[in-house]
């Protein structure tokens, strides 16, 4: 017997190392599921709280930066106040989604300045992709919410961010998140101040997405590594890709509206006995940088789902 | 006494600036320095493995509580403290030293310091980027940023122990 204890007692740090390693294994793996929703939910708040106060210091560094943004930000709300000012409020009019969304935000290409789009009326009413939109605010499909970043991270395969925005805002799960170029990331956990988003760089995250002009859609991921680059898949080998052609969000989406920018095709080949592409795609939004984004609540999503599921339930 | 308040100070304050500010930092957007392990290179060489394997767990829980990511450093920094004992009975006898409690990292020297704590910082990166992958398939990218995370890891420390050690000799 006390050889067995004598054997214990000398291998005591190997033991020891086994139960902290289990443990923490433990810990890895149950952050997964239900738990670790439960307790992100609570911490968002705690730690929102903490990351809001050390934003107000950052805040202060990043002026110059900030200010480049609310005046992007300002360019957007001109341009759609023009829009309603152009519009009878009671008819419901197509708005051009992509052509609107470079501009309005800068443009991927960068050559699409505010300035000349609303001196170009014009444009905004030419478009093959489109949503409908209305210039009423309250019978608007989408509506958008300004949030500001006061958490973020970006070295993790799963990368979050925290928004300043919360349930008491009208915030809620899987709302979409646009920022200054383009598609964000998806809401995960809302408290009532704040709320966390999964974003386009989470190793879990998925978004519907394809080629502008071109009937295909695709599924946009995210593989680790370099943070511009994402992969999207499933677009059929007879669909013309170039590179540098701009991938947007599809119409498929319950999250996005159809047309919001997402990245540029950085290369693309069809994998050994596949009749897909699979095409890298860079990111335009530069996930470090992102000081305001928009949260966008799509209104007519609880109808859509209902008949869907209506839908899979009849079939 | 002075001294556990001076390392419980150490852990204290490289845990603050590593999530105060160092986690803020993505270099080439792969990597941030993890310099809160620092402090658990120059706690005592004579300190018993298992309170060291303690204190490591338990500092890296106090890590991963701050980026919400349970259990990742908290592992990696046990597997530190695991092949520490082992490593400093060999590097003892390399080096010469009749004890551990002969070992003063003052003494050591910037580049004794460099090869004492490469080995530790290596097994904790690779344990971190192995376990934020969790695929074997993408072993040569956790090398790499392994690598460079050691490397970033080994400047910084230089830099701390320059400062702690570096010009006003033993602080005892």
């Amino acid at each position: 017997m006390w050889s067995i204890f004598n054997y214990l007692y000398r291998i005591r740090l190997h033991i020891l190392f086994v139960l902290y390693a289990a443990l923490a294994l433990g810990m890895i793996i149950s952050t997964d599921p239900f738990h670790r929703s439960r307790w992100r939910s609570s911490m968002v708040e705690i730690q929102g709280s903490a990351l809001n106060r050390l934003n107000i210091w950052r805040s202060y560094w990043g002026l110059k930066a900030a200010n480049e943004e609310l005046l992007e930000q300002l360019a957007i709300a001109r341009t759609r106040l023009y829009q309603a000012q152009s519009v009878d409020s009671s008819v419901v009019r197509t708005v051009p989604l992509i052509k609107s969304f470079d501009s309005l935000f800068g443009g991927p290409n960068g050559n699409d300045s505010t300035d000349t789009l609303l001196n170009q009326p014009g444009r905004l009413e030419n478009s093959e992709v489109s949503f409908s939109h209305q210039a009423s605010d309250s019978a608007c499909e989408y509506r958008f919410i300004t949030a500001r970043v006061v958490g973020n991270s970006t070295i993790h395969r799963h990368n979050y961010m925290i928004l300043n925005r919360g349930s008491l805002h009208g915030i809620k799960p899987r709302m979409g998140v646009v920022g200054p170029k383009g598609a964000v990331g998806i809401v995960d956990q809302v408290s009532n101040n704040f709320c966390s988003i999964i974003t386009l760089i989470h190793a879990k995250a998925r978004l519907s997405a394809g080629l502008a002009k071109k009937d295909a859609v695709g599924t946009l991921f995210w593989e680790g590594g370099m943070i511009k680059r994402a992969t999207l898949i499933d677009i059929p080998m007879h669909v013309p890709v170039r590179k540098g052609d701009t991938i947007y969000t599809s119409a498929y989406s319950l999250t996005f509206p159809p047309g919001v920018p997402v990245g540029r095709v950085h290369n693309y080949r069809i994998p050994d006995g596949e009749s897909v592409y699979r095409i890298g795609v860079d990111l335009f939004t530069d996930f470090r940088s992102v000081h305001y984004v928009h949260l966008i609540d799509y209104r007519k999503r609880e109808e859509r789902l209902r008949l869907e599921e209506k839908i899979a339930t009849d079939d | 006494m002075i001294n556990l308040l001076r390392y419980t100070g150490w852990l204290s304050i490289l845990l603050l600036i590593q999530v105060l500010l160092l986690d803020q930092l993505a270099l080439f957007g792969l990597i941030s320095p993890y310099i809160y392990v620092f402090s658990l290179t120059i706690l005592p060489v004579g300190l018993p493995a298992w309170l060291f394997m303690t204190l490591a767990f338990g500092y890296g829980l106090a890590y991963d509580a701050y980026t919400a990511n349970w259990g990742y450093h908290a592992l990696a920094c046990t597997a530190l403290a695991y092949i520490r004992p082992a490593w400093i009975r060999w590097y003892l006898l390399k080096s010469r030293y009749d004890d551990p409690g002969s070992i003063r990292l003052y003494n050591l020297g910037w580049a004794r310091f460099t090869t004492f704590v490469t080995p530790l910082y290596t097994v904790h990166q690779f344990c971190l980027y192995f376990l934020e992958s969790m695929s074997p398939s993408e072993i040569h990218w956790v090398l790499l940023r392994s690598l460079a995370g050691v490397f970033i890891l080994v400047l910084c420390s230089l830099g701390l122990y320059s400062t702690l050690y570096g010009s006003s000799g033993p602080s005892k």
